[in-house]
């Protein structure tokens, strides 16, 4: 049977790899040992297959058709599709794993839509690009409303979170799974309070995830959420990734309110074997 | 008129026109969409704060501001001005 030996929630945020002058080069390195830290946490697990989450930016999915939760099924992917100083590049998937969550999902409280062909943007792509550079460990993408409100709940991405591991624990192949949650923290992009970060929302909300606090989280009001920030909705995924990992304690490796990206951005670490 | 058909708009011109030919015909583009006059103004000035306002979603403001021919920088520094301001109003210290 397949195990769920890592979980990893991380910024995405494309800023990282833009040239942007006013970055904090201590905060910028900050996190770029993070991703250092995180890959090798990968690397010691003998990862064959990535669950990778994340909302993602109007690229694929628009207002006409805008599920809550989507799987991938692709046998590949490709990105970034959108404008992101990156090489576009072949990421392979695992359409065996999909297939197997996608029925699991429809059997068992998670309506999924299914996705065959799913342009990546760097949602997924800028942290797959610092975690698994050469592309080498297939993934399954798995998509949560984060860009359109409303978004599900926190309680009901962290059910959904739950239910996504016992489907992979269910999955019967020999494989070591890590899931990446990617987005946030606090940030607000193309609102007026651009620039602005909730630093003290975005350390309650690690110190939850460090105290293994899922019901903590699972409480946290949309109106909070939104206080915190336009898209701090991101926080969506992580949401998933405490269902995952239900109750268990996260290392935060990384968090740097970093004012020149407006966005308030964390790594954190959590193994099936406990603190890692 | 709605929220969709100015989401729409942004959406379909920036996946599907280049800046060039789009600046040469852009009343005639959105004339496409049920826009009220608001939108309208807002897209053809263009008024990326308003268009805020109206309920563009951000990640196609950004796009909007991008395919505009605005440097990523400009769009942080505008709406910090803007923000500055409205957080002041609204109690923030941050």
């Amino acid at each position: 049977m397949a195990r769920v030996a890592l979980g990893i929630g991380t910024s995405h945020l494309a800023m990282f790899l833009r040239d942007i002058p006013d970055a904090d080069p201590a905060q910028v390195a900050s996190l770029r040992s993070g991703f250092e830290t995180l890959a090798a946490a990968l690397a010691a697990e003998a990862i064959d297959v990535l669950v990778v989450i994340s909302g993602e930016h109007v690229n694929k999915f628009f207002l006409d058709n805008l599920p809550a939760f989507a799987v991938g099924t692709a046998a590949s992917y490709w990105g970034p599709v959108d404008n992101v100083p990156l090489e576009k590049r072949n990421i392979p998937g695992h359409a065996r794993l999909a297939a197997h969550l996608l029925q699991y999902g429809m059997s068992n409280g998670i309506d999924w839509a299914r996705v065959d062909e799913w342009p990546l943007d760097h949602g997924m792509v800028v942290p797959l690009h610092f975690l698994d550079p050469s592309a080498r460990i297939p993934v399954v993408p798995i998509f949560v409303n984060c860009a359109a409100p409303p978004g599900p709940s926190l309680a009901r991405c962290q059910d959904v979170g739950e239910k996504l591991a016992e489907a992979l624990r269910q999955w019967d192949e020999d494989a070591n799974i890590a899931c990446i949650a990617c987005g946030g923290l606090s940030h607000s992009p193309g609102d007026p309070r651009m620039g602005w970060i909730d630093e003290a929302f975005d350390r309650e909300f690690l110190a939850m995830l460090e105290g293994g606090q899922s019901a903590s989280i699972a409480a946290i009001s949309e109106e909070r959420i939104w206080e915190a920030g336009s898209s701090t909705s991101e926080i969506r995924a992580w949401a998933m990734l405490s269902g995952i990992f239900k109750n268990q304690r996260m290392d935060v490796i990384t968090y740097e309110p970093i004012e020149a990206f407006g966005t308030g951005c964390a790594q954190v670490v959590v193994s099936s074997k406990g603190s890692h | 008129m709605s929220t969709y058909q100015l989401n729409k708009a942004v959406y379909t011109l920036t996946r599907t026109q280049d800046r060039a030919s789009f600046n040469a015909q852009s009343t005639e583009y959105f004339a496409d969409f049920d826009l009220n006059d608001d939108e309208r103004q807002a897209l053809t000035r263009p008024d990326f704060c308003r268009l805020g306002e109206l309920g563009l979603l951000s990640n196609l403001l950004y796009r909007y501001f991008a395919f505009c021919g605005y440097r990523h920088d400009d769009f942080h520094a505008m709406f910090r001005r803007e923000g500055a301001a409205a957080l002041k109003g609204a109690g923030h210290d941050g």
